[in-house]
Formats: C-alpha cells, structure tokens, sequence
C-alpha cells in the first residue's frame, strides 16, 4: 500500500520514495528539496485540513496537503 | 546615463530570505526595508557600490577568509549592485523570479546599458539551509557566470549545531567564498575585495537552462548534500539530514488550535491598536493645526489670503494630518509582524481559507499589505505561482481597507461613536476591516467565476523562517519611512486639491460659486445616497486620493462658516442641512452609506496605473468602473434601506 507525506503523523519521519503530481508540481517540490530519498518530518498541521509544515534537508516549509499528498513515502 | 552604462553591474542573487536587500542596502547605503518573508523583494534595485571607506569597518568573524589583507581598490561608483527577488532555482516559475532571471539574461532591457548579462554574481548562501541553496549556487556556475559566494547567517547556524567554513566550501566550489553578517554589516570589505579579484572587463555570455530534468535536480541535491556534509567546521550535525522539529514558539503558534486563536487574536490586535493607540497622538496634532490656525488668523488681516491659508490650507491639511498617528501605528505593527517571520506562518494558516475562495496562502501578504497601500500590494502579488490566484489576488486588493482609508473611517466613525468610547470606536473599525474581508471573499468567488483562466498546478508553498526578534532599527526606521512618504505623496495631494477647494468654493462668490454648479449638476447622483451637493463634490474630489474627502470637507464647512470652523470638522457636520432646510445630511443611515461607499469604490488613480503594468489595460478600468458602480448601488441600498426600517 502506498503511503504519502500527508498520511505522517506528526513528529513522524519518513523518507521520500517518489514525487508525483502534475509536472510543475513536482519540479517546485523537488527544487524545494524534496527529492527521493531525502529525509521528511511532519512538524504541524492546519487546522480544517489545512496546510503542513515539513522539515526536509534543516528548512521547514509548508505544503498545502493535496501537495503533500503527491509526495509519496 | 553615461556614467552607468560605462558601470560594471554585480548581480546579488540567492534564495528568498537569505538576507540579500540587506547586503544591498550596506553595499549601497540605502535604507530598503528588509522583511523576514520570503518574497519581500518583488522588483529589482539598483545602486552604486558605496566607497568603501563608508562601509561598517566591523572585521570579519574569520580571519582567514578569502583574500585576506588585500586593501580594495574599486573605485567609488563604478561598480553597480542590483537587488534582485529571491528565486528557488534558476528556472522560475512566478512573476517576482522571473524579474530576477530577467536580471540575468535581459539586464539591457532592464536597467539599460549594453550588456545582457552582469559582470558578476554575488550568490548569497544562507548557513542555515546550505543543502537546500547549494543546487541554486552550482547552476550559476555551471551556466559560465562570474561567481562569488556571500556565506550569511552563520551565527544562527550555529544555533542549530554546525557551522560552515568558507575556505572548505571555497576550495570545494573553485570560486571566493566571504563569511558575512548582512545585518550588522560585517565582513564587507572582504566581500569587496573578493567582488574586485572576481570582476572582468567585459561580460561573460552565459547559458541559463529553460527547464531541468528530474535527474538533474535530483544530481543537484546528491551534490549539495554532499558538500554541505563536507564544509562543517564545527559541530556534529549534518545540515542534510537534520530535521529536529520545531521550537517552543512554533509548537504554539502553529498548533491547530492555538494556532488559529492566535492569528485572529494578532490580526484583531493590529487593527485595534490602530484606533485605540492612535488617541493621544491624535488629540496632540488636531490642537497644534487648531493653534496654527488660530494664530494665522491673528496675524492676517480679513482678506482672500487669510481664508485661503486657514480655510484652504490649514483646514484641509489639519484635517488629514490628525489621522497620521493611526497611520504610524499601522505601519509599526505590520513593521512588527513583518520583521518577526510570523508572516510565513499566517500564510501557512489561512492557505486553507484563501484556497476555498479561490485564492492562495500566498494571497495573505499582498492582501494585509493592501491595508497599507493597494500598490505594494499590487506588486507583492508577484510571489503567487499560479497566474488564477494571482489575477483574482490582485482583483480583491483595492478592497482591502488602505491606509488612505484611515481618515475617511476615523472621521465617519467620529460622527457615529460618541468620543468617551474608544473601545466601541476600536470594536468599529475592527468591524470595517471585517466587512472588507467579507465583501473581498464575495468578489473573489464571484471573479471567479468570471476570470477564464484555467486553474494552474502550482499548488501552495511557503517556507517558513527562522524566527528573529524583531530589531528596534528596521522596525522604527521603516515605518518613520513609510509615514513620512505618506504625508509627502498625501500632503502634496491635499494642498493642491484643498487650494482648488477653496478657489472654487469661494469664486465667483461663496454664495453662488462654481463647485456649488457643478455639484447641482451631479445632485441626481448623490441624492440616492442621502448626501447633499456639498458631500458630493467632496466624494469626486476623492478620486484624487481618497483622504481627500475628509480634507474637502473641511474646506467646505469652513468656508461656509468660519467662525464654526475652530469646533472641528464633526460639529460642522452635526449642523450641515440640506441647503435651504433644516433637515440634516449627516445621519446614521447616511453616513453608513458613505462607509459602504468609500469600503468599495476604487478611487485610486495609482492602483488603476498599477494594474494595467500587472495586468492589462481591460482589466484595470473594468475593476475600476465596476467597484465605482458596485459602491455606489450598494451605498445607495444601505441608505434607502436602513430609512426604510426606520432608522434616521
């Protein structure tokens, strides 16, 4: 079963399998440093579904979750 | 310019953040406000490198950096340094990167001169994140570009357990690397020295690439990790790998819950500290014009000159000027929120909000520095991706209450919260801010529907800053800035317009003069909304700029009656009737008209300049036509409606 970046619980970190998602998506993603193999944290979520907070290569930046969710770990 | 074309241009680039406006402003001793978004810097600046006698001697924290010891010898001014936004990589993918790109490729197109490309780069690299700005540094090499690395934010860096050794990376990377303190201005002349040994004669012609592969971005980072790894100097983290988690402030102010208290807390507090802080200040400046005023008229015999100083001039501005310290305060909080790196973390918060009604977390920067002013917010818009959130940020922005505002709602408000009841008249305007948003959210939904652009994959990205303690320097000096700026470009305004005012409202005589034509002309206009002609003009007048209206008011009522004028504007407006009657002009229902009025028309002739650059011609005049006409239907339903259930 495939997981992605927004099924992490917080404070769980996994590491990055691919990054899918429609192409500029995932190139920004990737150029963010979220790239195959790299190391993801969840740090915080949004309330009502909202945005989370990921820490990937010492940054924190946050992620709108259906973005998170082409992330897959 | 024949100076500047013969200039050597030195390019700063790096990612958003990482501190570039302020080595600019040291570089070039400018005074550019520096804000810890990413993303504040939406435009390009250029300025002439400083001797550097001028720069901050402070010494470098290392001693060993690259060329050591050699004295500069640049001479003054013949060194240009261009601030640029901050870009993730070098293919961009929104307005602000690609202003920066612009700078890289079309630098003859963008500052003039003869060269498409600069001279040199100065690649700021911030110490904190290098594995994730390393990949941005290695395609500036590899594109042929003339390369110098600015190590910055060493010092926190070490807070989060390394720190990074410029020579290392130097010899790892084959070009200069110069530890500096952008904010203190350490390390300057070494940086000097490095951009001296670095800089050619003539241009390189570079090659920047128009997309990179997967694997090359992927190659980027394996190669970033790896030299990140290798540059430590001191301390065992590896910066590639280290995610800790996060501090004890974002643990709370990113909770969900306490997260979203606190944002409707800080959002609420900054408007209401606006009215309520403002009081004092704001009786201090209406008792010095009613001085001035006062002694004018003293000094003057009766004549035109004196009722054009103290009805015309004094009046006018006094009027406007009262409003000032509201106007201090709000660019001291949002100073305030802007240095401290919250701004990130509301973004990150209302994404969700903002993306329901088809706009992005992206859109709440431009939107809250829209109750500044609508033309830094115009261009802030720049940093959203996705061409459908951007146009329909930009279609809301003019209705973000603007600082211009200000005068307009505190006099209102004046008229209808009685003066011992600062809390109910802060509760007020905290109201109208919200009856903005509101009414932004309808329009948004609504252009929405109308605006055919296909939604854009961009999605939501925001990285999050370090916090800093906000600096007492950046905070009081920018706002000093920006409110001085304000009563120039209003005050210029106001006197020219409140001159005009005068002439017009006393010539050919005040009885029969020829704004009282005009405004009988346009009477069918304003008698929907319960306003008399006198009103009326003063609403045309503030299409000049918006406080305008306050200021023509004043002028109106005093030269209508003098000797009424030293009570203030609001008692003038107590007494106001519709000529010829003693019914008033100024009353609940017709005052709220005029809050719905001035919270929706665009009366801004800069805002519609600004929108045509950021978007088009048809879309300008169409948001203005159409907030004009919205304005006043829904002004004049307030009015009739509110009469209708009876209240006066």
């Amino acid at each position: 079963m495939s997981r992605n970046l927004s099924d992490l619980r917080n404070g769980q970190e996994a590491a990055i399998r691919t990054v899918g998602g429609h192409f500029t998506l995932s190139q920004r993603l990737q150029e963010l440093g979220f790239t195959p193999g790299a190391s993801v944290r969840l740090v915080a979520k949004a309330a009502f579904g909202g945005a989370m907070a990921f820490q990937v290569r010492g940054s924190t930046i946050a992620l709108r979750r259906a973005d998170a969710a082409c992330v897959e770990i | 310019m024949s100076d500047s074309a013969d200039a050597k241009v030195v390019v700063l680039l790096g990612a958003p953040n990482c501190g570039k406006t302020s080595l600019y402003n040291h570089l070039t001793g400018s005074r550019f406000k520096t804000v810890n978004y990413p993303g504040a810097t939406v435009e390009y600046s250029v300025g002439k490198l400083r001797s550097v006698g001028d720069a901050p001697q402070g010494s470098a924290k290392s001693a060993d950096c690259h060329t050591p010891g050699t004295k500069p010898q640049l001479e003054a001014g013949s060194v240009q340094i261009m601030d640029t936004p901050g870009i993730i990589s070098i293919v961009p993918r929104s307005q602000d990167e690609e202003v920066a790109l612009s700078a890289l490729t079309a630098l003859d197109s963008v500052v003039g001169g003869p060269h498409k490309s600069p001279h040199l780069l100065v690649v700021l690299l911030d110490a904190t994140q290098p594995a994730r700005h390393l990949p941005l540094v290695r395609e500036v090499i590899k594109a042929g570009f003339p390369t110098v690395v600015a190590l910055t934010m060493n010092d926190l860096a070490r807070r989060k357990g390394w720190d990074l050794d410029p020579n290392q990376l130097s010899r790892l990377l084959g070009i200069p690397v110069v530890e500096i303190d952008g904010r203190a201005g350490i390390g300057l002349p070494d940086l000097i020295s490095s951009i001296e040994v670095m800089l050619p004669e003539t241009p390189v012609t570079a090659r920047i690439p128009t997309t990179l592969s997967d694997e090359q971005i992927q190659d980027n980072f394996r190669w970033a990790d790896d030299i990140a790894a290798r540059s430590i100097r001191n301390g065992s983290a590896d910066p590639a790998k280290v995610n800790p988690g996060l501090g004890r402030i974002d643990q709370v102010v990113l909770h969900p819950v306490l997260g979203l208290v606190i944002f409707a807390a800080v959002m609420t507090g900054l408007f209401w500290s606006v009215f309520s802080a403002a009081g004092p200040f704001m009786d201090l400046t209406e008792t010095v014009f009613g001085w001035l005023g006062a002694q004018v008229g003293s000094v003057l015999p009766d004549g035109w000159l004196k009722g054009l100083l103290v009805d015309g001039i004094i009046a006018g501005l006094g009027a406007v000027f009262v409003f000032v310290p509201q106007i201090a305060i709000l660019f001291l909080a949002l100073g305030l929120l802007e240095d401290s790196g919250y701004l990130a973390r509301g973004a990150m918060i209302v994404d969700r909000l903002l993306s329901a009604i088809g706009l992005n977390g992206k859109s709440f920067v431009p939107l809250l520095s829209g109750a500044a002013c609508a033309i830094p917010a115009a261009m802030a818009a720049r940093t959203i991706p996705g061409r459908r959130e951007r146009y329909l940020t930009l279609l809301v922005i003019p209705l973000m209450s603007c600082s211009a505002r200000l005068p307009v709602w505190g006099l209102l408000l004046g008229f209808l919260v009685p003066p011992d009841r600062p809390l109910v008249g802060g509760l007020a305007l905290t109201g109208i801010y919200l009856a903005s948003l509101v009414f932004a959210s309808a329009v948004a939904v609504v252009g929405g529907k109308i605006l055919r652009i296909e939604p854009s994959h961009t999605g939501f990205q925001v990285e999050l800053p370090l916090w800093r303690p906000p600096t007492f320097r950046t905070v009081v000096v920018s706002s000093w800035d920006r409110t001085v700026s304000y009563v120039k470009r209003a005050g210029l305004t106001i006197l020219a317009v409140s001159v005009a005012f005068w002439v017009f409202m006393t010539f050919p005589s005040p009885e029969n003069s020829a704004m009282m034509m005009l405004g009988k002309l346009l009477d069918p206009l304003f008698a929907p909304m319960g306003l008399d002609w006198k009103v009326g003009v003063a609403l045309i007048a503030a299409f000049a700029a918006r406080e305008v209206f306050v200021s023509a008011l004043a002028v109106v009522y005093s030269v209508q009656g003098a000797e009424e004028s030293t009570d203030g504007l609001l008692s003038a407006m107590r007494n106001a009737t519709f000529d010829g009657t003693s019914i008033p002009v100024f009353t609940v229902s017709s005052v709220m008209g005029l809050i719905v009025f001035f919270l929706i028309a665009l009366q801004c002739l800069t805002t519609v300049a600004v929108m045509r650059k950021e978007v088009s011609n048809r879309f300008a005049f169409g948001q203005m036509a159409g907030f004009v006409l919205l304005a006043w239907l829904l002004a004049t339903a307030t009015v009739q409606g509110l009469r209708l259930v009876g209240v006066p």
